[in-house]
C-alpha cells in the first residue's frame, strides 16, 4: 500500500485522535452525570431519588449541542487515523508495506468478527457504517503496532537461545 | 526458500543493523527476511548480493519441492 504522507502527520494524526476524543468526552458529559447519579441514588438505597434523577439533573448541554460534539468528534477521530494509516514509517521498505497489507487483512477480518458477535445483541449495540469503518481502523492502528514490534530484537533472541 | 545472510554477515562481522542501513532498510526486514518470514524483492536481494561481493544464489537458494 502507498503511503504518502510523511513520518511527522503520524504525530497530527495522533492529535486529531486526542482531539476526537476530548469532544467525545464532552458530548457524552451529561450522560454520564445522569448515570453517575442513578447508580449513586440506586446504590443508596433511594430509589425514589433514581427515578427522578433525568429531572432534576440540569443538562451543561442542549441534545443538538451533544451531537454537534459527537459528530465532530467522529470527523476529527476518522480524518486522525487516515492520517496516520498514510503516514510513511522512519524507514519505509518494502517489509513494512507487506506489514501494512497484513494488518489491513486482519483488521478487516477482526473487526467484522466484532460486528458480527455485536450484531447477536443489536438492540443493545447500534452499528452504524461510519462506526464500523472507525472500529476498523483502530483495529488495524493496534494490530499494525503488533506486527511491527513481534520482530524480536538481536538482543533478545540470544537471550531466548541462552 | 533458504537463505545464508546470518552465514554471510558472520563472514564479514556485521550486525543486522548495520546491514540494515548499508541496504537502506530497517533491522526489522533483515530480521524478518533472516528467519524465513519474508521474502525479499529481487532488488533488495541485489543490494544484498553487492554488499557481500557474492552472487544472489550463493545467499539466496530455493528448497526441495518449490
Amino acid at each position: 500500500m502507498k503511503t504518502y504522507l510523511p513520518h511527522y502527520f503520524k504525530r497530527i494524526g495522533i492529535l486529531f485522535v486526542s482531539i476526537a476524543f476530548i469532544l467525545s468526552c464532552i458530548s457524552g458529559v451529561d450522560d454520564f452525570r445522569k448515570g453517575f447519579m442513578k447508580g449513586y441514588t440506586e446504590q443508596q438505597g433511594l430509589d425514589e431519588e433514581s427515578a427522578k434523577v433525568d429531572q432534576s439533573i440540569t443538562p451543561y448541554f442542549t441534545k443538538e449541542e451533544s451531537d454537534m460534539y459527537a459528530n465532530i468528534s467522529l470527523f476529527f477521530s476518522i480524518t486522525g487515523f487516515f492520517l496516520y494509516l498514510f503516514s510513511k514509517e522512519k524507514i519505509d521498505d518494502e517489509f513494512m508495506q507487506h506489514l501494512r497489507l497484513k494488518s489491513m487483512l486482519q483488521a478487516f477480518i477482526v473487526s467484522w468478527i466484532i460486528y458480527g458477535t455485536a450484531k447477536v445483541f443489536s438492540s443493545i449495540i447500534p452499528m452504524d457504517g461510519i462506526y464500523i469503518l472507525q472500529m476498523q481502523l483502530i483495529v488495524y492502528v493496534i494490530l499494525f503496532q503488533r506486527n511491527k514490534n513481534k520482530e524480536l530484537s538481536e538482543e533478545e533472541e540470544i537471550a531466548l537461545r541462552n | 526458500m533458504k537463505n545464508y545472510i546470518k552465514v554471510e554477515r558472520a563472514k564479514k562481522d556485521v550486525t543486522q543493523a548495520t546491514l540494515a542501513e548499508k541496504i537502506g532498510v530497517s533491522r526489522q526486514t533483515i530480521n524478518a527476511i533472516e528467519k524465513g518470514k519474508f521474502t525479499p524483492s529481487t532488488l533488495l536481494a541485489l543490494k544484498m548480493a553487492r554488499y557481500f561481493e557474492t552472487p544472489v544464489g550463493d545467499i539466496f537458494e530455493l528448497e526441495e519441492g518449490e
